[in-house]
């Protein structure tokens, strides 16, 4: 499965704050998309992994024997 | 009263309080006055209940008066991690946006721990909503083996206390490796229980499918006891277990002879300290002397856990705190609202694609699992760092901290398997070193019965730290 590019740009991110009314200034956004930018590197990983055989519908029950 | 006793282990003080050898009063006045002296040096309570305390256990050593015991806890002096609630007693989780809270009810652990008829002495310092950072309101807990250390994150006062003798057992959160890591840093043992094993009600959530609560104490039995006083079913965390919980002290004294023990493979991307690393190896040497058999496993990439953690972890982090990431931003530290603003800007399909590869992490586990009992590997690449340090470099490598440091812990939140941190030693420095077991979900007693072997058979006693 072709992993998301994740354009982290700081308009981006202002649209996105805005859209969630969370307060961010201009420095704060740009920081953040640094910030994130890396963090999604990694997140790209995931999408790379096979889940074929791993459900969403089974994430709770982690506790039962 | 001596140092001695102060550091005597938890199971003995109760064994001595209930043959009346001495009063759960005196030894609450001991760990009082010493948290008077040291608490400036160190920072690890945050708020110190000592008239409650007294009267606490003042009102025990009354019951026993009485004939009536509590329990295996009966007047020992423990300790609270402070984001779990406890009524009337200030909650701040070390933030300045919850500095004045005053829960109205004790956190299921807190009302089990006094139910068990431990005294509460107070709440403990931690990094910021345990996740990320210290506030600068609060400040750095100190290391009671070098001043100039950090206790590691985030359990840090929990861990310090223990170590310190000001408290014979205390109460810690485990996102990520929180309640061991601390515990490693500070040369004591510290448990994160099976999921759900131990109820979350009351206790303010970092990642609500991570979060675990696991005690600490100097030795395995004391961890043991007290996982019994908290461990069980509870009607108010929907995610805790519905199963009664085991005596967890119940395969103490048995030994390794025939325990297979999982040793993983080298993955690429590590890197740990020499020193550590000799630690881990002398210390699965003598689980093998001591009667364990030692097998080679493959693990999944703990890159791919830690990944996994930080996308659940931040986004549950952001969806609790939303309201406050609206209206208080500036009252985070700089590095937690960091952090928390991030969770806010992943997506509902990562999260669900981070739940789903961690479901295959779990499926790989299992599958590891059932060719051994437990799994023995390093806990952290290196001991306790300078207070300030932003970075650490091992090999000569230099890595940003914070992520080196969450190389080892992550997969057990993951699966939830239980996990325990043990002390193996001490660098030429003379800082703590440790390792950690993890077993099957609900082996609780299989960790700790291994963890117990290995101290038992590693020569000599760890020894405290010198303080004044």
């Amino acid at each position: 499965m072709p992993e998301p590019r994740y354009a982290v740009t700081p308009e981006a991110i202002r649209r996105y704050a805005a859209m969630h009314d969370i307060p961010l200034t201009e420095a704060e956004a740009a920081e953040l998309a640094t910030q994130l930018a890396g963090g999604f590197a990694g997140i790209a990983a995931l999408w790379q992994t096979d889940v074929g055989a791993a459900e969403p519908s089974v994430i709770l029950p982690i506790d039962r024997p | 009263m001596t140092a001695d006793l102060a550091f005597a282990p938890l199971a003995d003080i109760a064994a001595r309080i209930r043959a009346r050898e001495v009063t759960s009063a005196a030894l609450a006045r001991l760990m009082l006055d010493r948290i008077a002296r040291l608490n400036p040096l160190l920072n690890c309570y945050i708020t110190v209940c000592a008239e409650r305390a007294m009267r606490q256990a003042e009102a025990l050593d009354r019951l026993l008066d009485a004939g009536t015991s509590l329990g295996p806890l009966h007047g020992v002096p423990v300790a609270v991690k402070d984001n779990i609630a406890t009524a009337g007693v200030r909650t701040t989780a070390a933030s300045r946006i919850l500095a004045d809270w005053v829960p109205e009810e004790d956190a299921t652990v807190v009302q089990r721990l006094k139910r068990a008829g431990a005294v509460i002495l107070g709440k403990t310092n931690l990094y910021e909503f345990a996740f990320g950072g210290v506030h600068e309101d609060y400040g750095e807990t100190r290391n009671p083996w070098d001043q100039t250390r950090t206790c590691s994150a985030s359990s840090s006062g929990p861990a310090c206390v223990v170590a310190a003798g000001l408290a014979y057992a205390s109460l810690g959160t485990d996102t990520g490796g929180s309640v061991r890591l601390p515990a490693a840093a500070c040369g004591i043992v510290g448990l994160k229980p099976t999921y759900g094993l131990v109820s979350r009600a009351g206790v303010l959530p970092a990642g609500y499918s991570l979060d675990h609560v696991g005690p600490f104490a100097r030795t395995v039995r004391d961890t043991a006891l007290v996982l019994n006083a908290i461990a069980g079913p509870d009607a108010r965390d929907p995610a805790g277990t519905r199963l009664p919980a085991p005596d967890a002290t119940l395969d103490l004294g048995r030994g390794v002879a025939g325990i297979r023990i999982g040793v993983p493979r080298v993955q690429a991307s590590e890197r740990i300290d020499r020193e550590m690393r000799d630690a881990c190896r002398a210390a699965l040497a003598t689980l093998e002397r001591a009667g364990a058999r030692l097998i080679e496993v493959e693990l999944p990439d703990h890159l791919l856990s830690r990944t996994i953690m930080w996308a659940i972890a931040a986004t549950e982090l952001a969806e609790s705190h939303r309201a406050y990431l609206a209206t208080r931003a500036e009252d985070y530290s700089p590095v937690v609202r960091a952090l928390v603003r991030q969770g806010a800007f992943l997506s509902g399909m990562d999260y669900v694609r981070a739940h789903r590869v961690r479901q295959k992490i779990i499926q790989d586990y299992a599958t590891v699992m059932h060719a051994v009992d437990v799994i023995a590997m390093p806990v952290v690449p290196f001991p306790a760092w300078p207070v300030g340090a932003a970075e650490v470099t091992i090999d000569g490598e230099t890595e940003e901290l914070m992520g080196a440091l969450t190389r080892y812990c992550p997969p057990f939140n993951i699966t939830g398997q239980p996990a325990v941190s043990v002390p193996c030693g001490f660098n030429r420095e003379g800082l703590p070193l440790a390792f950690q077991i993890a077993g099957r979900r609900h082996a609780d007693a299989t960790v700790l019965r291994v963890a117990e072997a290995y101290a038992e058979a590693a020569a000599g006693a760890p020894g405290w730290p010198d303080l004044p």
